[in-house]
């Protein structure tokens, strides 16, 4: 979204569904004087002279889609005249400060799509174009033509800051992580290799520079593609696309049967299982619907290594992958083997969370513990069997507690607030790994000793990496920031 | 006496800036004075005889296409052409020749004398006029001091003093003032131990002007600069020296230049020689003697870029060698220009490194190398228009604001030039932007950043490099020429005949077929060549400059196509936030939220758009978005009281 770009914006500012009546709102410069073709009766005569009010008129649509369905709706195709009342706000004394055109129609969802698309179709031909408002758009628009009270824009910028603050914790936790420190010097030598490349350019007259040799770009290429793939699995914890999916994550000391429990919830083998301690060393996630009580619901489920003392330095990096996974987890499943015969280890919790409701223990292997334990489990905490080879037992049980909980946690929740961000880093990872690979093909062919052919391309390609990694560690340009606060208003405010 | 813009100064930064805004107030008739220590030496090439180079030949470009003359002086009085970075894609390659001085002096005096509404004077300013307007202090003009008056030139050329020396100091009035002082503000020249006021040899000293800027209230700094002795060509073994020669087929720098009468100069060698161990040995054992190591100089830094041989021979201690180039500075002149020893050690270590260098055991020193300091005025005190904030009608351009070179002074003196006759006319002023020129790069850096040397263009500078190559200056920037006054009939019709030519070879890289590829894929690919193109589109692609040249251009087009085309995204999406204007009475200490820091750097520098603010040191992206806040409700009540 660029709230700037001047385009006609149109959006449904009714809630989606089936309703008896639909509200669809447009703003943008001089609209009102562009309605021919659009509306006829009273209301295109109110636009026509900018009076400002609510007529009723009708809307042309010109050309009814074949693919829309409608079980009532026109035996014929082509051009369709729809009733509406047409609310008329001639700028810039409207709530965006442009005029405002607000149809009032039949609130049939395939009719209200298609008046949608007509509305944009037909302000498309106006010079500054027309597209879907994005989340809170409406609001921006107010915002950046004055239109807010001082009031409101004293809220507008404790959101701004209150919400960098945000950024800027969450930025931090990547910065103190291990992944973090290894993008760092990552994006140093990153910044290094540019400036060589650089000089190679600026100074060639000079004896003393020497330029990037291809063989030298591929070896820095390939490290830095390791730390932002490993980026890439921490920030997969919430794409782009799955904003308001929950992300559940599986942790515990190691060899708890995490991964076993992965693999059962998602129904298929996905993660390697061994009994050896310490197999799994990466983050691996899966996106998957639950249901509970006839309502389904998708989760996104991240398996992690296990945490633990370890001499080995690789474990060591897989626990703080860990542990950055659950700082980031709107819920934490701690498993522990009920067979080791105790109750939820506090061990290896995140300190932060010691008193957190965001955990939900779980005894697995209690296939394995003898009969006579006395050890009964708390009521609050689920078992759960994994045999090898056999049904599992208390998966249901699983599902509804997790369900519960994330119940309760959404109703009391602000886990979600950084999901902007988020969502900023993913980009960014995608962006600079894209960069990386386009190097890579421009050296294919070149021999590791020579020069790097097309350096101003090549030099282009990085400085895009080094931005998205810059970006990563937590400098986003100003439109960015307005994007993320803008995009906490919803649709048509 | 009564002028619409005065410009002092006669070097780079003054001719075009005299130019622009003679040409910017043609439509109303405006007239300029340009007034100079000596008129004598307008057009002078202070140290080395070349214009041009990586970055530099591209803003000599952006001059020209923008109706300056630069690029045409250069053209008319080049000895030796070279694009350099031919090996490399053409965003990076740059033009540049050398000249010979005299000649290149002499035409910029013929350009400036043939224009109608120039008037030169000969006269040291040290005073402005000012007074005070809505709250803000204004230049009305300068006061001349006795012996100064206006110079007609003869024969198209200057003489060093007035026609009619005035017998006491005279008021001229402008409500424009370019202010462009070179190396002269308070120069101080040192030979070894030997110091000497002045900012060349045989030249003075601006001393007033400093104290006047000083007392209106602006922050100086000191810079320092070098040069290399001057040797004469007859003492010289030349022939036995290895040669460096210039293109085969040179490309001029103006789009005014005939192609086919083109070079207009014989053309020349250079020759290349170098230093040795022992010569280095002699340096450092003379260290103690040389200003820049012996505390003698209070500047703030030389150039990195260019450093002297001392610096060389300091910081490179393991090199036994350093190549030199002489490179003579006027066709069938004497003195030769060392390219590699700029020095400020005392004349007779001077002769001991040049004697030492192969070729040169006999040579004789015809001007000794030297170090000049001057005072200059810390940037951010002007805006990227090239107005000082604080005094309205007041505008710097040139080493003034801490650059160095030619073409870097040439591009400040228009855009200052330009603005001070839009500025007399009532029409808003320009900026170009970072996406558009190298100029607007130059004139962004400056008002955002503390320069910690003087300033030179790197192409690494630009982050829009690939859109700013030196073959695409005259469809980025003429048409703003045109529109701003300073792109005349001629060139303008020319022009308009290179577009349409463009526009068909465009059309037909799009629509003529070989072996199933259009020609455009056949251009993006590295191994294809501008005549194998040109073959195919016969007669179509010929033009004025032949059918190379533009084939040529329409190739590199193909082949940045796909990275211009993602930036021009990012710049469409920024665009309204990076121009938004700052109101000057903007109050930053009162912006609510905003962190303490960034308040106060906001208020050093003052940034007059959002962009600007974006890119100061010490102000993040919150901080940018809080001012923009701030910026909407500063306006809203400033309509709102305007509407009661």
């Amino acid at each position: 979204m660029n709230p700037t770009d001047g385009a006609v914006i149109v959006a449904t500012g009714t809630p989606p569904g089936r309703g008896s009546r639909a509200l669809i709102r447009c703003s943008g410069m001089g609209i009102l004087s562009h309605l021919d073709g659009l509306l006829l009766g009273e209301a295109a005569n109110a636009g026509r002279s900018g009076t400002r009010g609510i007529f009723p008129g009708r809307l042309r649509i010109p050309e009814w889609p074949e693919d829309a369905t409608w079980s009532n709706g026109p035996s014929a195709q082509g051009e369709l005249f729809v009733p509406c009342l047409a609310a008329i706000f001639p700028g810039p004394s409207t709530f965006t400060g442009e005029d405002v055109l607000e149809v009032e129609v039949p609130g049939h969802p395939a009719l209200v799509q298609v008046i949608n698309d007509t509305l944009i179709n037909h302000f498309e031909q106006m010079a500054a174009g027309a597209r879907s408002a994005g989340p809170g758009e409406f609001s921006a628009r107010a915002f950046l033509s004055g239109r807010l009270s001082p009031g409101q824009a004293s809220g507008i910028a404790d959101l701004i800051a209150a919400d960098r603050d945000e950024d800027l914790e969450a930025a931090d936790r990547l910065r103190e992580g291990p992944d973090g420190q290894a993008l760092s010097e990552n994006g140093s030598r990153l910044a290094e290799t540019i400036a060589r490349i650089e000089a190679g350019i600026d100074f060639t007259d000079e004896e003393d520079v020497v330029s990037c040799s291809a063989g030298e770009l591929r070896t820095m290429i390939a490290s830095t593609r390791r730390g932002l793939e490993s980026i890439a699995r921490w920030t997969a914890l919430a794409g782009p696309a799955q904003r308001d999916r929950p992300v559940v994550v599986l942790a515990g000391p190691p060899n708890a049967g995490k991964s076993t429990l992965f693999n059962a919830m998602v129904g298929h083998e996905r993660v390697v299982v061994s009994p050896v301690p310490g197999t799994t060393r990466d983050l691996v996630h899966a996106d998957l619907d639950i249901e509970h009580r006839g309502t389904r619901r998708q989760i996104r489920l991240v398996d992690t290594a296990g945490l633990g003392e370890s001499e080995d330095p690789l474990q060591d990096l897989a626990s703080a992958r860990s542990r950055a996974a659950m700082e980031e987890a709107d819920l934490v499943l701690w498993c522990f083997p009920g067979s080791a015969g105790m109750d939820a280890p506090p061990l290896h919790r995140l300190d932060s969370d010691a008193a957190s409701d965001r955990y939900l223990d779980i005894r697995t292997k209690t296939d394995l513990e003898p009969r006579t334990s006395t050890s009964e489990p708390a009521s609050d905490v689920a078992c759960i069997s994994l045999p090898p080879g056999q049904t599992a037992t208390g998966l249901s049980d699983l599902i509804d507690q997790l369900s519960r909980k994330l119940d309760e946690l959404e109703a009391g929740g602000d886990r979600l607030a950084s999901r902007g961000w988020r969502q900023l880093q993913t980009a960014s990872v995608a962006g600079a790994l894209a960069s990386l690979d386009a190097v890579g093909v421009l050296l294919e062919g070149t021999a590791n000793e020579s020069g790097t052919p097309s350096p101003e391309i090549i030099a282009a390609e990085l400085r895009t990496a080094l931005d998205a990694i810059r970006r990563l560690e937590g400098d986003i340009d100003p439109e960015e920031v307005l994007d993320l606060v803008f995009g906490r208003f919803c649709i048509g405010k | 006496m009564q002028y619409s813009v005065i410009v002092i100064g006669g070097g780079h930064a003054g001719i075009e800036a005299s130019w622009a805004a003679a040409n910017a107030l043609r439509a109303v008739g405006g007239r300029v004075a340009m007034i100079t220590m000596d008129p004598d030496r307008i057009g002078t090439m202070s140290c080395n005889p070349a214009i041009g180079g990586l970055a530099k030949g591209q803003i000599v470009r952006e001059i020209d296409a923008l109706g300056g003359v630069m690029g045409r002086i250069a053209d008319a009085t080049g000895i030796m052409f070279k694009m350099l970075n031919t090996s490399r894609g053409a965003a990076v390659r740059g033009p540049r020749c050398q000249n010979d001085k005299e000649a290149y002096r002499l035409e910029a005096q013929r350009l400036i004398a043939g224009h109608p509404s120039i008037d030169v004077f000969a006269g040291t300013v040290a005073e402005f006029i000012t007074e005070e307007v809505d709250g803000r202090r204004a230049v009305r003009g300068v006061r001349l001091p006795a012996g100064a008056g206006i110079v007609t030139p003869v024969d198209d050329a200057y003489a060093r003093t007035a026609d009619a020396p005035s017998p006491s100091p005279v008021e001229m009035h402008a409500a424009a003032v370019v202010l462009t002082t070179g190396t002269f503000m308070r120069a101080l020249m040192h030979v070894g131990e030997a110091r000497t006021e002045g900012g060349r040899i045989g030249e003075g000293s601006a001393v007033g002007i400093a104290a006047t800027m000083r007392d209106l209230g602006f922050e100086l700094g000191r810079l320092k600069t070098g040069t290399p002795p001057r040797l004469s060509l007859a003492t010289i073994d030349w022939e036995g020296l290895p040669r460096q020669r210039g293109d085969e087929e040179p490309v001029p720098f103006s789009d005014l230049t005939d192609r086919s009468a083109f070079p207009r100069q014989p053309q020349v060698e250079c020759r290349i020689t170098e230093t040795t161990a022992a010569i280095h040995e002699r340096i450092r054992a003379n260290l103690h003697r040389a200003p820049m190591y012996s505390g003698a100089i209070d500047a703030d830094a030389g150039p990195r870029y260019c450093p002297s041989i001392e610096d060389k021979v300091v910081r490179f201690a393991d090199r036994e060698s350093h190549h030199v180039f002489l490179e003579p500075e006027t066709i069938g002149g004497d003195s030769i220009y060392c390219n590699g020893i700029s020095t400020s050690l005392p004349e007779d270590v001077q002769i001991e490194i040049i004697r030492g260098m192969a070729g040169c055991e006999r040579a004789e020193m015809l001007k000794p190398g030297y170090a000049v300091e001057y005072d200059m005025v810390r940037p951010h005190q002007i805006d990227a228009t090239g107005e000082t904030k604080s005094i309205a009608g007041l505008f710097l351009a040139g080493q003034i604001n801490g650059t160095s070179g030619y073409e870097e002074a040439g591009g400040q003196g228009l855009i200052a030039g330009v603005n001070a006759a839009r500025g007399v006319l009532g029409l808003d002023t320009v900026r170009l932007g970072r996406e558009q020129a190298y100029i607007g790069v130059m004139m962004d850096d400056l008002v955002t950043r503390i320069p910690r040397e003087p300033y030179r263009m790197f192409t690494s500078r630009a982050e829009h490099r690939l859109r700013l190559r030196y073959d695409t200056t005259d469809e980025r920037l003429t048409p703003l020429g045109r529109e701003l006054g300073l792109v005349d009939d001629e060139r303008w019709r020319l022009w308009g005949e290179r577009s349409e030519q463009l526009q068909t070879i465009r059309r037909a890289f799009e629509t003529t077929r070989t072996d199933g590829r259009t020609l455009a894929e056949l251009a993006r690919r590295p191994e294809t060549t501008a005549s194998q193109i040109a073959a195919h589109l016969g007669p179509q692609a010929d033009g004025r400059d032949g059918p190379l040249h533009l084939v040529d251009r329409v190739m590199n087009d193909c082949r940045y196509e796909s990275f211009v085309a993602r930036a021009d995204r990012e710049i469409r999406r920024l665009k309204g936030a990076e121009h938004a204007s700052i109101p000057s009475d903007l109050d930053f200490a009162g912006i609510q939220g905003l962190r303490r820091e960034a308040a106060e750097v906001l208020a050093t520098f003052q940034p007059r758009t959002l962009g600007q603010a974006g890119r100061l040191a010490g102000v993040n992206p919150a901080d940018v978005s809080l001012l923009q806040v701030a910026m909407k409700r500063h306006r809203g009540r400033a309509e709102e009281a305007s509407s009661t």
